[in-house]
């Protein structure tokens, strides 16, 4: 079976296109919009964790903006029912006769915003990570498929626990990567003011172009998978996701899914950078993103005030 | 399985990997090369040490030694070059220089072939070494996506611009060739100034040893170097000769005429030279004068008697 030509290089610079436009909006926070992308390149679902006013609609909007996706967003509350998101079947009259008809959920979007997936009861959140997982959704005995590509991104609020329902672990591991978005430094803060509240656009996002179609994305993420990886590069990044299981400060190690998705991650990291190759660079830039939410800390790194993070660093450097 | 060609290419490999494959061989054979030239100089300077301290330390009985040159070589250089070795003997010390120069090259070149040689030159060429890595890995999978032939194109127009030179430690290689010059030197200047740590003692006594006399006792073998005796056709012409004598052999010269004669003859007569003659004297004939004295006042008495 002949592969079709793509203009690989094309692509690469469309990515940076992609960067570029969402650079008019988004100031700062390049390592998650790096993330971010990909997540999209890895046709995979992120998880944003941040502080409330740090731009995460935003950036997630942009995104589909400037890539020719539907975007959607679900603001999770404890009432909201799985069929609020997946869809449901309501009766329809049409030319004297009543039918059921499927109507679809707002998860029936190229890329959806699950604001505050905490906040969602276990049942809701249950039906949204299985659409994520399985990418089609099932109501009244049909399935229906999602759009390709799919793309959740679900944030959480690390404050104000109260009422929530956390992920559990086993939830947590279908995301491919968690992103933690940090506070901007002064001058960011100081550009996103003024761009937001200059004169010029009127306090409205500035415009975007269109950079990236979706049949581009899904040639993207082909392309992605085919990129070769050095079988050393590959086992160490095996060797990282095997040593969490193992270190003694962590009490509950990641899964073998972690490891797909390192080396997909890593994979998608290179493509993004221009590169032909994986690089360890590559792996040991996407290691956090990838295990922090998958690893459960022992009481001895709590003792000793070690994040996640840090943690992942050390074995990083262990492996 | 696909046939394979001479250099370890399969016959129906996709153009890129049969050029990655074809380029992995040629960077294997770079390696070797780069191991033989550390190999050779090390040989090379140890031999020459090994050399040296032989000779420095010659009272060492078994490097002081001579051992003969098989006669094959002997009767070949004669035979093949008009070569004709005055003594077909080798030092041993030169041989055990061989001997250890040989044992470093085989043992260098097995050291440095013992790590692969393209992992070799990806660490020498560090900006090379991921992707270079990646493709040999992709190769060898016989991976022929879109991402993995670009990625071989990216890596034959590096390997283009990349230099096997790195394998060379050149400053090593250098510092090694001045130090084999330096051995060189040195193993010329001793032989010269014949310094041995096993005459020194003798030596400091004044007294010829016979150990040094050895050393001479193959060019007193006159028919080693002039070779088989054979006939020489007798001459036809009759010539004086009138050959000079310096004023030394008379017994009346002054010391005045003797040292002009030295000047204008060379040396002629002394008591070394007389001594040299005396040592060719042998005992037999001044016995045989004895015995010919006798005779001749036993005749000249039964002369006088008669």
């Amino acid at each position: 079976m002949s592969e079709p030509t793509v203009d690989v290089d094309k692509l690469q610079q469309r990515l940076a296109r992609v960067r570029e436009e969402v650079g008019k909006r988004i100031i700062g926070q390049r390592e998650v919009l790096e993330g971010l992308l990909v997540c999209v390149l890895a046709d995979g679902n992120a998880l944003l964790e941040s502080n409330p006013g740090l731009g995460k609609t935003t950036m997630v909007r942009t995104v589909a903006d400037v890539t020719d996706l539907d975007f959607s967003r679900v603001q999770n509350t404890p009432d909201l029912m799985p069929s609020d998101i997946t869809g449901t079947e309501i009766i329809r009259e049409a030319g004297g006769e009543r039918e059921f008809v499927f109507e679809r959920g707002p998860i029936f979007a190229n890329v959806v915003l699950a604001d505050e997936i905490n906040r969602a009861t276990p049942k809701t959140q249950a039906a949204l990570l299985e659409a994520m997982q399985e990418k089609q959704v099932t109501a009244a005995g049909e399935t229906y498929d999602l759009p390709r590509p799919f793309f959740v991104l679900a944030t959480q609020n690390p404050i104000d626990q109260e009422g929530t329902y956390p992920l559990p672990e086993a939830q947590t591991d279908r995301f491919l990567i968690k992103l933690v978005l940090d506070y901007p430094s002064y001058d960011e803060e100081r550009d996103i003011v003024n761009l937001y509240t200059g004169g010029g656009s009127g306090g409205a996002a500035p415009a975007v172009d269109k950079v990236l179609t979706r049949e581009e994305i899904k040639q993207i993420q082909s392309l992605v998978r085919e990129l070769p990886i050095a079988d050393d590069v590959r086992d160490r990044a095996i060797r990282l996701v095997r040593a969490t299981r193992e270190a003694e400060t962590v009490d509950f190690g990641a899964s073998p899914r972690a490891s797909m998705g390192l080396v997909l991650t890593a994979k998608a990291r290179a493509f993004l950078r221009g590169r032909n190759h994986v690089s360890w660079e590559d792996v040991e830039a996407m290691a956090a993103p990838v295990l922090r939410h998958r690893i459960l800390l022992d009481f001895r790194a709590e003792r000793e005030g070690l994040s996640t993070d840090d943690v992942i660093a050390g074995l990083v450097d262990e492996v | 399985m696909a046939e394979s060609t001479a250099d370890g290419t399969a016959a129906d490999d996709p153009p890129e990997e049969r050029r990655i494959r074809r380029a992995i061989t040629e960077i294997r054979r770079e390696g070797w090369k780069v191991a033989v030239i550390y190999a050779t100089i090390d040989a090379a300077l140890a031999t020459l040490v090994v050399n040296l301290v032989a000779t420095f330390l010659g009272g060492v009985p078994a490097l002081s030694s001579r051992l003969p040159v098989p006669r094959v070589i002997f009767r070949t250089l004669r035979e093949t070059g008009g070569v004709t070795l005055a003594e077909p003997t080798v030092s041993s010390a030169a041989v055990v220089g061989a001997v250890v120069g040989c044992l470093v090259f085989v043992g260098e070149v097995a050291l440095r072939v013992r790590r692969p040689l393209v992992e070799q030159f990806e660490a020498a060429n560090p900006a090379l070494g991921e992707s270079l890595r990646t493709a040999r890995d992709a190769v060898r999978r016989e991976q022929g996506s879109r991402m993995a032939r670009r990625l071989y194109g990216g890596v034959l127009a590096d390997l283009k611009r990349a230099s096997s030179i790195g394998l060379l430690d050149v400053r090593r290689v250098a510092v090694t060739v001045l130090l084999i010059a330096a051995v060189s030197i040195a193993t010329i200047h001793l032989a010269v100034v014949d310094i041995s740590l096993a005459g020194l003692g003798d030596r400091s006594n004044g007294v010829q040893t016979g150990g040094t006399d050895a050393e001479y006792a193959g060019l007193q073998d006159g028919s080693s170097i002039l070779g088989e005796p054979e006939d020489v056709p007798e001459g036809s012409e009759n010539l004086d000769a009138t050959v000079g004598t310096s004023g030394s052999g008379s017994g009346d010269g002054t010391d005045a005429e003797s040292a002009t004669a030295y000047e204008d003859s060379g040396f002629g007569g002394s008591e070394s030279v007389e001594s040299q003659r005396a040592g060719f004297a042998e005992r037999e004939q001044l016995e045989d004068a004895e015995l010919i004295r006798e005779y001749n006042l036993r005749i000249r008495q039964e002369t006088n008697d008669e």
